[in-house]
């Protein structure tokens, strides 16, 4: 079923999305890294780098390659959540050229069948997939906008409000002395970047000089994601 | 030893112990009959018995009667430092006597030059580390290096018994013996507990080693501080007594202050610094400080110019300082053994007593500080019995066997047969293992053509190419380390110097302007810069102490046993120091001394949320998972437990809501082994905790970055991330397996768990206090605690403001939906 209001409430009242508000538009922050913009009932998603393990395995690591399987049927569950007119994967999506070829026929054919199941499906291409596979349904593209919102995969700085991937973010809160620590959505005046979604997919942290030169401390406001929930980082 | 009298030392030896006015004793006459007879041997001997002598003396008088070129003799310490205070030692008769012998370490420190020429013209005695035997051993001209080995000595055996290290060292021991067959082993260790089982894990296939054991000739004396300052019931730093353990430094003519963690030795050197009045050389020592300060430390050590150093057990094994006549250890001893190791630092000669001082840093340690001077009087010991091998070691021995030459699974399965603690393997597991090094244990077959292993056509099997030998070399090794940062002193620009070594969470905790104490002085740091902390010497109000979360003390079990004992005998009390008696009588007045026959179970809030204290004297591993079935438990109850941490002594768990008579039946009970066990080990943070580990051994992930890539992080990505990915969809891959059978051998202690919640059924008893009480302050201070996910978390994260701003928003997100059902 699609996004409905019910849903969305729901959604926010067990802690497993948010809504804020970026470039003068609402937005869905969800608990599972995606982010939902109700206005062009568009999906984002970002740096699913698909077969960084089997890259890695063949770079002499003997890591198990599963993480496009998983990655998918993550993927799958909140498409199927949200059922979109639009999805944008923000670049990254391949985690090599030879990416999708490497791919077991199996995730493959699962992956076709979930992109065809999208209106709209834009591939944003990023520096690990300039070159989008072309056997692939759905569009790849440099660059979507919508109003005066850019996806993009690095920052433009000609844009003025632009959405990006790229540098993985993550962060911590501290609770009474405790410590807890996510990957996270970060929100400054004019950008919003984006976590990464895939299974074998590290972290930057938000003190992080590359990203402290992005969103400095008193601009960002940082959504960590923390077992399934969402928490706005004090 | 009726051996013994058949021997006779050539004169340039006998006239050689002459000059040094000493006598070769019965026992070493003893070891040089048995090697004569191609025996191994396992020299137990207190420390200052001359046991390192003893060890290469058999060598020196072969290599004397018959020199050759190569390599004769290998040396393995488990401590860089040993084999440059070895080798130190080792140089002094052989120059004397004027031997035609070499002899050289060779570390990770050892330039690559001279590593180099150590493979073309190795020397006759190599001092080295088990790391790098095994990096040796993985070159195609192993068989020519090692091919004439005639003898194997196995420094501090004791310290490796029981440890994956030890594992790794018997593998590359059964390799060595398929290329030197006929090599000899000696194994020199302090006094232990189980010298049999020391003994079997020594012997080449199966034999055990025969024992040569030299007893101890006096007993040390130890004290305990009686201090006349007021004694802190909790806390780890014992600022209390730093006058009394600077006069003491004052009064002696050199000392060794032991501490239990590297952030403890940083605070106790800055303290003593403070009160060195006389500005006596008082120097600091430990793991993570760069090789060049260690050294000059050591070297400084050597040439009698420290009059004190501060160090953790980087320096409790072996090292021969004969200018040391006081050992004073500040915290908790943590175990008899490695008690009388430390004390043996003192007076290294045999027959004079060594003098120790314990100084407690809190009142719960002086109990413990107690129960290990009255184990020593009474001569027991504790110690740990060998465990099967970790099977996590295996895929990195296979790999290292085909580094050198291509061979077939069932020789290396043979070989692996060969080490002691392997030698009930099974060969399904070595199968899986295999298949785990060839091509990762992949399910999916499509993946197949990624093999790190490829066939030849006689059947046997090599690496596939030279980038998986690189990757290897690079990553030998078991100890497992947090990433590390390098800290660099800055003086101008970014210019500086590379000063040691922290924890890359430690880095990670610290924002620019933010000072630390590291090595000794205050630095504030500044930025990280291509993998390095960059820092300037400066000052700050209350500098952060670096914590090291891989260098903490395994502790022994057994000592919580005598404190439980002493617990329950109010006449033992006397010997205590008069603060730690009246600490005792408050308790008992406040709340209750534990009792046998029950666990005592504290409940108190503190902080916003309540604390609950299970004095169990279970040691550590059976607290560890007790605390994950308790508060697996205790979330189904809808008591949202938030955090537990554990001592040998006990259990606490810190939970948003209170628990009562009742409650606390239902948690305290046999049953939370079978209903709860399963489903929480799967997900519970230590087997996640072991994975890592076993996913670093097993090489499945990169321990060394490469300098090159300037993102580290993004490239890089926790192993919690494959474990959850192996989990979901190839739950029967061998690595989840091994992880498993790693956390029981070394997290859990299921058996005495058991036991426990049997005999304790309905004898939990609950005292509910309004604070914390005497007894239970050092173990709730101590804060390396565990968080438990669930209800208790998402209390804490609740924000009750981002709810509503988000739901104030829904309103104008309702023009855009498909419209509500």
């Amino acid at each position: 079923m699609a996004v409905t209001e019910q849903w969305i409430s729901n959604v926010l009242r067990n802690r497993q999305g948010t809504l804020v508000r970026f470039a003068g538009m609402a937005w869905l922050l969800d608990a599972r890294g995606v982010a939902y913009l109700p206005e062009k009932d568009a999906l984002v998603v970002s740096d699913l780098h698909f077969e960084k393990g089997s890259y890695l395995h063949s770079k002499g690591n003997p890591l198990p390659a599963l993480d496009t399987r998983a990655t998918l049927s993550r993927l799958d569950e909140v498409i199927d959540a949200y059922r979109p007119a639009t999805v944008i994967s923000l670049g990254d999506s391949f985690h090599d050229a030879q990416s999708l070829p490497r791919m077991t026929t199996d995730d493959q054919q699962a992956l076709a069948t979930l992109v065809a199941t999208v209106r709209q499906w834009y591939w944003v291409e990023g520096n690990h997939d300039p070159d989008i596979p072309t056997e692939l349904p759905g569009e790849a593209v440099t660059t979507v906008t919508h109003k005066t919102v850019t996806f993009t995969h690095e920052p433009d700085d000609t844009a003025t409000y632009q959405v990006i991937g790229h540098y993985h973010p993550k962060c911590r809160q501290v609770v009474s002395r405790r410590r807890y620590r996510g990957k996270c959505f970060v929100v400054t005046p004019h950008m919003l970047i984006m976590p990464a979604f895939g299974q074998y997919t590290g972290g930057l942290d938000v003190n992080d000089e590359a990203l402290l030169a992005l969103a400095p401390e008193r601009q960002r406001q940082c959504y960590m994601l923390y077992d399934e929930r969402v928490v706005a980082v004090t | 030893m009726t051996t013994a009298s058949h021997v006779k030392l050539p004169a340039t030896f006998a006239n050689w112990f002459e000059e040094k006015g000493w006598q070769v004793r019965d026992y070493q006459f003893d070891m040089l009959a048995r090697a004569a007879e191609d025996k191994d041997i396992l020299l137990i001997a207190p420390t200052g018995a001359g046991k390192t002598l003893s060890g290469f003396l058999p060598s020196l008088l072969d290599l004397h009667e018959a020199p050759q070129d190569g390599l004769h003799t290998l040396y393995i310490s488990p401590l860089k430092a040993l084999t440059q205070d070895i080798h130190r030692n080792l140089l002094e008769p052989i120059a004397q006597m004027q031997l035609d012998i070499t002899a050289e370490t060779r570390t990770g420190d050892t330039p690559s030059h001279k590593r180099q020429r150590q493979r073309k013209k190795p020397p006759n005695l190599l001092l080295t580390t088990p790391e790098s035997l095994m990096l040796m051993l993985s070159y195609a001209d192993a068989p020519a290096i090692f091919g004439r080995v005639k003898r194997v000595i196995v420094d501090e055996t004791h310290s490796l018994i029981a440890s994956k290290r030890g594992d790794f060292l018997t593998l590359a021991m059964a390799r060595l013996k398929h290329l030197a067959p006929a090599h000899q082993r000696i194994g020199l260790s302090a006094t232990v507990a189980h010298p049999d089982s020391v003994a079997a894990w020594l012997g080449r296939s199966g034999q055990p080693a025969d024992i040569c054991h030299v007893p101890e000739a006096v007993k040390p004396q130890i004290t305990m501080l009686k201090s006349d300052n007021r004694m802190p019931f909790g806390g780890f730093m014992a600022r209390y007594a730093i006058d009394e353990i600077y006069q003491v430094i004052c009064q002696a003519r050199t000392t060794l202050v032991f501490v239990n963690t590297r952030a403890q030795s940083e605070l106790m050197f800055q303290m003593l610094w403070e009160a060195n009045r006389e500005g006596l050389p008082i120097a600091l020592y430990h793991g993570s400080l760069s090789k060049e300060q260690r050294r000059k430390t050591e070297d400084m050590m050597a040439s009698g110019l420290l009059r004190a150093i501060v160090c953790t057990s980087a320096l409790e094994l072996g090292i021969d300082w004969g200018s040391v006549d006081k050992v004073i250890q500040v915290g908790a001893p943590k175990g008899v053994s490695r008690l009388l190791q430390r004390i043996g630092r003192a007076n290294h000669r045999f027959d004079e007593p060594s003098d120790a001082l314990l100084v407690p840093a809190n009142r719960f340690e002086a109990l413990e500080c107690q129960a290990a001077i009255d184990a020593i009087a009474a001569g027991s010991l504790d110690g740990d019995k060998p465990m099967p091998g970790a099977l996590d070691i295996l895929p990195q021995f296979i790999l290292n066997c085909l580094c050198s030459a291509a061979a077939s699974p069932e020789a290396i399965y043979q070989q692996v047969l060969d080490a002691a603690p392997y030698q009930g393997t099974d060969r399904a597991d070595f199968n899986k293992l295999w298949t785990f090094t060839a091509n990762g244990g992949n399910a999916l077959a499509a993946y197949d053509r990624y093999q790190r292993l490829s066939k030849k056509p006689d059947g046997t099997f090599k690496p596939a190419d030279r980038r998986v030998i690189q990757r290897h070399r690079q990553n030998i090794g078991t100890i497992v380390e947090a990433g590390r940062l390098k800290v660099k002193r800055i003086r101008r620009g970014n210019q500086g110097k590379i000063i040691g070594e922290v924890e890359e969470y430690f880095a990670s905790q610290l924002t620019p302007g933010d000072s630390f104490l590291f090595a000794g002085e205050v630095l504030v740091f500044d930025a990280i810069r291509d993998m390095q902390l960059h820092a300037r010497p400066g000052k700050g109000k209350e500098p952060k102490i670096p914590s090291y979360v891989g260098g903490q003390m395994p502790l022994s079990t057994f000592l919580a046993d005598g404190v439980r004992d002493m617990l329950a005998a109010p006449q033992r009390w006397q010997a205590l120091p008069a603060q730690v008696q009246e600490w005792l009588d408050l308790q008992a007045a406040f709340s209750r001394i534990p009792q046998p026959g029950e666990v005592l179970v504290e409940q108190f809030p503190y902080r916003k949320a309540y604390h609950t204290l299970y004095y169990t004297f279970e040691g550590r591993k059976a607290n560890q998972t007790l605390g994950m079935l308790l508060t697996r438990r205790m979330e189904k109850m809808g008591i949202k437990p938030l955090s537990f941490s554990v001592t040998d002594y006990g259990l606490s768990v810190c939970a948003v809501n209170s628990i009562n008579d009742s409650q606390l039946a239902a948690l305290f009970q046999p049953d939370i082994l079978g209903d709860e066990l399963e489903d929480w080990m799967l997900q519970a943070p230590m087997l996640k905790r072991s994975f890592r580990q076993v996913a670093v051994v097993s090489g499945l992930t990169e321990q060394r970055y490469h300098s090159s890539q300037k993102t580290m992080k993004q490239v890089t990505f926790s192993t919690d991330l494959i474990y959850d990915t192996l989990r979901e969809h190839d739950p029967d891959h061998v690595l989840l397996a091994v992880a498993r059978a790693d956390a029981e051998r070394e997290l859990l202690d299921l058996r005495r768990l058991a036991d426990l919640l049997i005999r304790f059924v309905d004898k939990a008893h609950l005292v509910s206090l309004k604070k914390v009480s005497p007894m239970a302050i050092p173990i709730v201070l101590d804060v390396r605690s565990e968080q438990v996910k669930g209800a208790g978390a998402h209390a804490l994260l609740e924000q009750a403001t981002l709810y509503e701003e988000a739901e104030s928003m829904l309103d104008e997100v309702r023009a855009y939906l498909s419209g509500g059902d």
